[in-house]
């Protein structure tokens, strides 16, 4: 432990994890990306949608300090100095960004989706006429999003509260 | 505070930017092939060719972790690792198994596992070493040759130093032995839990020879305590520390905290009391003491027994041949490098080495790679810088749940790896932790030349 290398960090977390470090990876960086793009695409933060990410992710935080403790045998009542009310902290904090952004990042693009469906189910003529038009597609579907968005009272979004 | 229209910005910021969905998966791709890349392309050095014959007498922690740093530096050496038994002991993990954290499947694998490919395994133990002949000589009578020798042949459990010992009744009428083996770990598991069920005299000690992990004795004293405590027994109990000499601990600051904890947890110490004999059955102890021989009844033992080198090295040359390893036969190395002081071609790590201080995988870990380091420079014609401090680190078990992370060298100095962040005479959840999640990967790592 005299040095840390990221190498050996890497190697000590295969060795720990196996295959699980790869799945483990995979979600966050799946789930960071999904975050960034929805954003991209939103242009916004949905605060409802938000608020409730962060609910999800309290119960996240609160499962990693469960799952840390089972794992190591012991529990977060173990703590003897500030080292653990620190790992306590990093631990907890890591399920509830974790879970925060996953749930945020999987709510929202289940409503992109269903939007998706909404959209060619309800306007079939738009969307034909989107195939011809190209321009007019995008603004057909910022039309219905809108009223998709209506329906499921999320149009109080963050970029409008101020 | 969240700020939207910063946000608004920097949307638009990102928008504005020429980066399509593909290249953004593009660009996240190459970050994390670059991550991946790097560090191999800068960890990767140039193999030495070479045709020298290796032989590495032991495949415990030290002798897989020299074949896999060899296997990994060299091109075209015959590499040799000599071991009979098929079966690799986790032992920095025996501690939890015998306080019932872990099962004896988890101190339990195979060598085959970690060893290098290009390696050759002779499944024999090596009877004889010759370094004068450059040859050792295995059980069957097959003789090997080598240009460089690698001892790293672990140690004896002498058990029979202790008279009336009898290591098949481990586990049975409060005896116990976390050190001999996987299942005598369990079966002390199970005797100590007897114990803390019913309370009685408690009998804690450590041998007046080098051992390795000193710090197991005094873990599992704290463990006992603990387990009596969570189960409403400690006031049923008397637990008594015989140290063998008038420490608890080589490191005189680690000394004076312990005995500190010793005192705040009622257990008692005595001083310069060595187990001679026992008797399993009336369940009586005998020390020698200043005073004259001792008898100690007891309801529970954790007997650990003298360490000495393995029979074929200390009946070889290699030996110390005076001085305080001398005696149980410990190899005659140069503490800096591990360099044999009268065969310059051959080496000890591990727990056969006759330095001071630590015989614990964490000295397995820096051992190795300077050892290693002094037999590439022999080989290349070039000089080894390369030292070995005697770093060692102890997670110092005080609770279930808690230890301290002690790390310190040949000088008796404390060399914490986190200054500051895990003090190494704090009772932490964080040092617990790294010894029940961090260490044993670690360990597995280093086998597999990876850390």
């Amino acid at each position: 432990m005299k040095e840390l290398d990221p190498m050996i960090l890497l190697a000590v977390f295969q060795e720990m994890l196996g295959a699980l470090l790869w799945v483990l990876l995979a979600t966050a960086v799946g789930g960071i990306v999904a975050f960034i793009a929805l954003i991209v695409r939103e242009r916004r933060i949905v605060s409802r949608r938000l608020v409730r990410a962060e609910l999800a992710g309290l119960v996240g935080g609160a499962l990693s300090l469960v799952l840390m403790a089972k794992v190591s045998s012991s529990g977060f009542t173990d703590a003897g100095g500030p080292a653990d009310w620190f790992l306590i902290a990093l631990v907890f904090g890591a399920g509830l960004v974790g879970t925060t952004i996953i749930g945020y990042a999987a709510a929202g693009w289940l409503v992109q989706l269903a939007r998706g469906a909404t959209a060619t189910q309800a306007s079939p003529p738009v969307a034909n006429r989107a195939a011809a038009m190209p321009p007019a597609q995008e603004h057909g579907n910022t039309v219905v999003t809108a009223m998709a968005r209506r329906a499921k009272g999320e149009d109080r979004t963050v970029a409008t509260e101020h | 505070m969240f700020r939207p229209h910063h946000d608004t910005e920097l949307l638009h910021q990102v928008e504005s930017r020429p980066l399509d969905r593909r290249s953004f998966l593009m660009l996240g791709a190459a970050g994390a092939g670059a991550l991946l890349l790097l560090p191999r392309a800068a960890q990767a050095r140039e193999r030495l060719r070479t045709r020298a014959r290796i032989v590495i007498a032991g495949a415990g922690a030290a002798g897989l972790a020299a074949a896999a740093q060899l296997s990994e530096a060299l091109d075209g050496a015959q590499i040799t690792i000599i071991d009979a038994r098929r079966e690799h002991l986790y032992q920095p993990g025996f501690t939890l198994v015998a306080a019932g954290i872990k099962p004896a499947a988890y101190v339990s694998s195979t060598t085959a596992e970690y060893l290098p490919q290009g390696v050759e395994w002779l499944e024999e133990r090596v009877a004889e070493f010759d370094p004068d002949g450059n040859r050792v000589v295995t059980e069957s009578g097959k003789a090997v040759g080598y240009d460089f020798l690698i001892v790293a042949t672990g140690l004896k459990l002498d058990y029979d130093a202790i008279d009336g010992m009898d290591t098949r009744l481990i586990g049975t009428n409060g005896l116990g032995s976390v050190y001999h083996s996987p299942a005598g770990a369990e079966a002390t598991w199970r005797a100590l839990s007897e114990f803390a069920d019913r309370g009685g005299v408690g009998v804690f000690l450590r041998p007046a020879t080098e051992m390795k992990c000193a710090g197991a004795p005094l873990k599992y004293a704290f463990i006992v305590d603990d387990h009596l405590r969570r189960r409403g027994n400690r006031g049923k109990a008397e637990l008594i520390y015989n140290a063998n000499n008038k420490v608890l601990f080589s490191v005189p600051i680690v000394h004076e905290k312990v005995r500190m904890l010793f005192r705040e947890r009622g257990i008692r110490t005595h001083y310069d009391r060595v187990l001679q004999a026992i008797d399993p059955r009336r369940r009586v102890a005998t020390f020698s003491s200043p005073e004259g021989p001792l008898e100690l009844g007891y309801d529970f033992i954790n007997v650990i027994p003298p360490m000495r080198a393995p029979d074929a090295v200390r009946a070889s040359p290699l030996r110390w041949q005076d001085g305080p390893w001398a005696h149980d036969g410990w190899m005659e190395v140069d503490r800096a490098n591990l360099r044999h002081k009268r065969y310059p071609n051959v080496f000890g790590v591990g727990d056969v080495a006759g330095v001071p201080k630590g015989k614990t995988a964490a000295s397995v870990k820096w051992q190795v790679p300077v050892a290693v380091d002094h037999l590439l420079a022999s080989i290349a014609g070039r000089t080894s810088e390369a030292v070995y401090d005697g770093y060692t680190s102890c997670p110092l078990i005080t609770r279930l749940g808690r230890a301290m992370l002690v790390e310190f060298d040949y000088h008796d100095n404390l060399t914490p790896s986190f200054p500051g962040v895990i003090a190494p005479l704090e009772e932490l959840w964080v040092s617990w932790v790294m010894k029940t999640m961090a260490l044993k990967p670690t360990y597995v790592a280093m086998l597999r030349g990876r850390a």
